[in-house]
């Protein structure tokens, strides 16, 4: 690790207390009186999450270091212990620390041109603070920054780094199903021998049966959410909804959240409560992401009576999963993922989106540093033009708050949706 | 006759870029075949009867392309979609583009929204060399080959594989010998003039390069009085220089001019375009033969940093700065790659671990040299020398 850092008395004081389980029971108790008057959903997130750090603490099962779309259902069937730098990223982003490592990365030759996702990761990396990997294990579906800093990251912990090497083409009969189920069987070898434990047919079930359960209650959720007005803001979905979207997969915990979230929006339905008080402009929102450090963009949403109906980070693209056959429905899971390929499945879900969700007006968060989503942004622009749905290029960032210019993005957003009345 | 010889080629190099340049007015004897990344096959591109053809558009204002690929992309791919979006020579009609990255697989999208009327393939790349990634990789040129064949109403046989293979191995072999004797300062040419000799042939007819090439090394050992003696030889800080594409081959200039010695160029635009020759053996081999030993070649050749194979690319680079007693690495890349942004943390620290000064620059496909970029390059010599 970093030389400066084992000087910084600071940073060995907190980096010990942050690699202590007790403090996440601490903390979750702490954070349960301050959120006490936020929704149980919400609540069971906090559960989750200190719940996945503290168990991370106490190393009781080898802890993985993963990416969002390494399938979640893999890594629980595995039986290890996730922890999930960009989720923590973003969180760290909300609560006002992010700069912090960001600082870090850019003072070890980590560019301000790169995704501030990972300059926040690589800054908590640096600095040690959290429970090392034991393996690594990643997707190449997000983008070619993932890909890179998790191999990165079993430099600096000298782990093994078991990259997910993803397919551009989706097509079951040629090679590149098979070459996703070869990866993901010689993980699970692989991952048996560390363990010693062998994988199970029971495990599976259990996991598999889980997730599918879970993924029934997010479509269910989907559905509620075409109900006018928006029962469940984007912004929110976006934020602690997304963390248990890549993360929980396959857990009870995550079921239970689930569970709740489907009572929560049912209720706001029957009330016919909407996300915000008077809704005019329907929205979807698109790219993984959205700014997560304290920033106004939801207010000028508001304020011109404008909701994230819904975002297609959202969008449940998979089918059910067959325990049966588990490593040829976890790539099919893969393969499904429409961000990968040529941008014209990336179109036609957010078309169908458009027409699903009765939408007014599209906006694409144009995140510095990522090139993936930025890379489609005006082709599909393009396309909604012609069908007459007006988008807006949102430059911005979701984790970098040096990057947020408060006066612009505000006059982006009311002249976009002035344009759309 | 030192002078000569180097006119000669200097006239060749124009003269081919004529060929290449006036494509669209002056018919070529075969198709062009446009490429844009390392790891494409061109030895399929040959064996079906077209010239292979490297986009290298520097004099390209990447912000033509402004209104079509975010401006925070990569030059080089933004480079090639204005270029095509000009649309003015024949050699954009055909294009394979690799997926070797994000913007690589942006620029694809874009090309077939944005450059219409165009045979435009992706072919998919592994990131790494195992060997499922091996497999997974000849069946893509298995598929590209099948493409051709039915696009273009061609029969790609493995005898013609073969033949393109010695060719691509001949350009290889003499590259190779070229290199060593630049590196060796046997011979009396720049960098500048040595990187234009690479590039050339990355768009040159392949045959035709080779017949030029290797007279020009005959004639180079031939005449004992263009070889440099020892004392002839300048003691000048060896600098390595690694990165993807040199947008201006000026940058090497530069350095010269500040009193460093270019000896290996790490980049896509230099000896990674030319490692190794496949080896072919005397027995004959079918056509999935050929195709294991083409996949073998472009997933174990050096890797670029878009391989997931730190190591071997760490490994690779000391024993350059070992061989070729390099003092100082330049790494210039070029602005918005993230596979090289993300190699360089880990990499520059190993270095300043074993002592060596690197500096770090960023190509912008900018029509001039900045003077920043020059007084950085000139402070950086400084510090060479007391290396
Ligand atoms: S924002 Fe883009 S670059 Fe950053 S992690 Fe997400 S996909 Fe990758
Ligand atoms: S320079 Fe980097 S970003 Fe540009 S094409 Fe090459 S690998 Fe991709």
């Amino acid at each position: 690790m970093s030389d400066d850092f084992n000087d910084d008395f600071k940073s060995g004081l907190i980096k010990k207390i942050a690699k202590n389980s007790h403090i996440y029971e601490l903390g979750n108790r702490g954070a349960r009186i301050y959120f006490r008057k936020s929704s149980k959903s919400f609540k069971l997130w906090l559960d989750f999450l200190f719940y996945q750090l503290k168990e991370a603490g106490k190393r009781k099962r080898p802890v993985v270091w993963t990416n969002i779309y390494t399938p979640s259902e893999l890594i629980y069937s595995l039986d290890l212990f996730p922890i999930y730098p960009e989720l923590i990223s973003g969180v760290l982003a909300s609560v006002g620390l992010a700069n912090y490592f960001i600082e870090t990365a850019e003072s070890k030759f980590y560019s301000t041109d790169l995704c501030s996702f990972y300059r926040v990761a690589a800054g908590l990396v640096l600095k040690d603070w959290f429970p090392a990997p034991d393996l690594i294990i990643s997707s190449a579906q997000l983008c070619d920054g993932s890909t890179k800093f998790f191999h990165n990251l079993s430099k600096y912990y000298n782990c093994e780094h078991y990259l997910i090497d993803s397919p551009y083409y989706d097509d079951e009969e040629a090679n590149s199903h098979r070459y996703l189920v070869a990866q993901l069987k010689e993980i699970a070898s692989k991952v048996d021998k560390i363990t010693g434990r062998r994988l199970s047919q029971e495990r599976i079930n259990y996991v598999f049966n889980l997730a599918n359960q879970t993924r029934e209650d997010i479509l269910k959720i989907n559905e509620l959410r075409e109900n006018i007005p928006s029962p469940l803001s984007g912004w929110d979905a976006m934020a602690y909804i997304l963390y248990m979207f890549f993360s929980s997969l396959g857990t009870k915990k995550g079921w239970e959240f689930y569970q709740t979230l489907v009572q929560e929006v049912k209720e706001k339905v029957d009330l016919k409560r909407g996300a915000i008080r008077e809704e005019k402009h329907r929205l979807l929102w698109l790219h993984q992401i959205r700014p997560y450090y304290p920033n106004e963009i939801i207010q000028n949403l508001q304020e011109n009576k404008g909701v994230i109906s819904f975002e297609e980070v959202s969008q449940v693209y998979w089918g059910a999963l067959n325990p049966q056959r588990p490593w040829e429905s976890l790539a099919q899971k893969m393969a499904a993922n429409f961000g990968v390929g040529p941008i014209e499945r990336r179109i036609k879900v957010i078309y169908d989106l458009v027409k699903k969700y009765k939408i007014d007006g599209v906006i694409h968060f144009s995140q510095r540093g990522c090139r993936q989503s930025c890379g489609g942004a005006y082709i599909i622009k393009d396309f909604l033009q012609e069908k007459g749905i007006p988008m807006l290029l949102l430059d911005g960032d979701g984790a970098d708050s040096r990057n947020y210019s408060k006066g612009q993005t505000r006059t982006r957003i009311e002249a976009f949706l002035e344009m759309l009345s | 006759m030192k002078k000569i010889m180097k006119r000669e080629w200097l006239d060749f190099i124009k003269q081919q870029e004529g060929i290449i340049a006036l494509a669209a007015h002056k018919k070529p004897k075969k198709p062009i075949m446009s490429w844009v990344c390392t790891y494409t096959p061109l030895e399929i591109i040959i064996a079906a009867g077209f010239y292979p053809y490297r986009l290298l558009p520097a004099h390209i204002d990447p912000s033509l392309a402004n209104s079509y690929l975010d401006s925070n992309f990569c030059p080089y791919v933004r480079s090639c979609l204005g270029e095509g979006l000009t649309k003015k020579s024949a050699y954009l009609d055909n294009l394979i583009i690799g997926n070797s990255c994000d913007a690589m697989r942006r620029l694809y999208d874009a090309w077939r929204h944005y450059v219409p009327g165009s045979f435009i393939y992706l072919l998919d790349l592994p990131r790494n060399n195992s060997p499922k990634a091996l497999e997974y990789y000849q069946y893509n040129l298995q598929r590209l080959i099948e493409e051709l064949e039915s696009r273009f109403a061609i029969k790609i046989s493995e005898d013609l594989l073969y033949q393109a293979i010695l060719v691509s191995n001949k350009t290889r072999k003499l590259l190779t010998e070229l290199s060593h004797l630049y590196a060796k300062e046997r011979i009396s040419i720049s960098a500048t003039e040595f990187l234009q000799i690479i590039q050339e042939g990355m768009i040159s007819p392949p045959e035709e390069y080779n017949i030029f090439l290797g007279k020009f090394l005959d004639d180079l050992k031939k005449e004992e009085n263009i070889l440099l003696t020892d004392s002839q030889i300048k003691d000048r800080p060896k600098v390595l220089i690694s990165g993807t594409v040199m947008d201006n081959l000026e940058i090497a200039r530069v350095i010269e001019d500040c009193g460093g010695k270019v000896v290996f160029v790490d980049m896509c635009t230099g000896e990674r375009y030319f490692s190794e020759p496949i080896t072919l053996g005397e027995t004959k081999r079918s056509r999935s033969d050929l195709l294991r030993l083409i996949a073998e070649y472009y997933l174990n050749k050096v890797p670029c940093p878009r391989m997931v194979n730190l190591e071997k690319r760490w490994t690779y680079l000391l024993k350059v700065i070992k061989d070729y007693e390099v003092k100082g690495v330049i790494f210039y890349n070029l602005k918005f790659c993230d596979t090289s942004m993300f190699e360089l943390p880990v990499i520059r620290e190993r270095l300043q671990k074993s002592g060596i000064p690197t500096l770090c620059l960023e190509g912008e496909f900018a029509s001039a040299i900045s003077g920043g970029l020059k007084t950085r390059i000139q402070a950086f010599m400084e510090v060479l020398e007391f290396v």
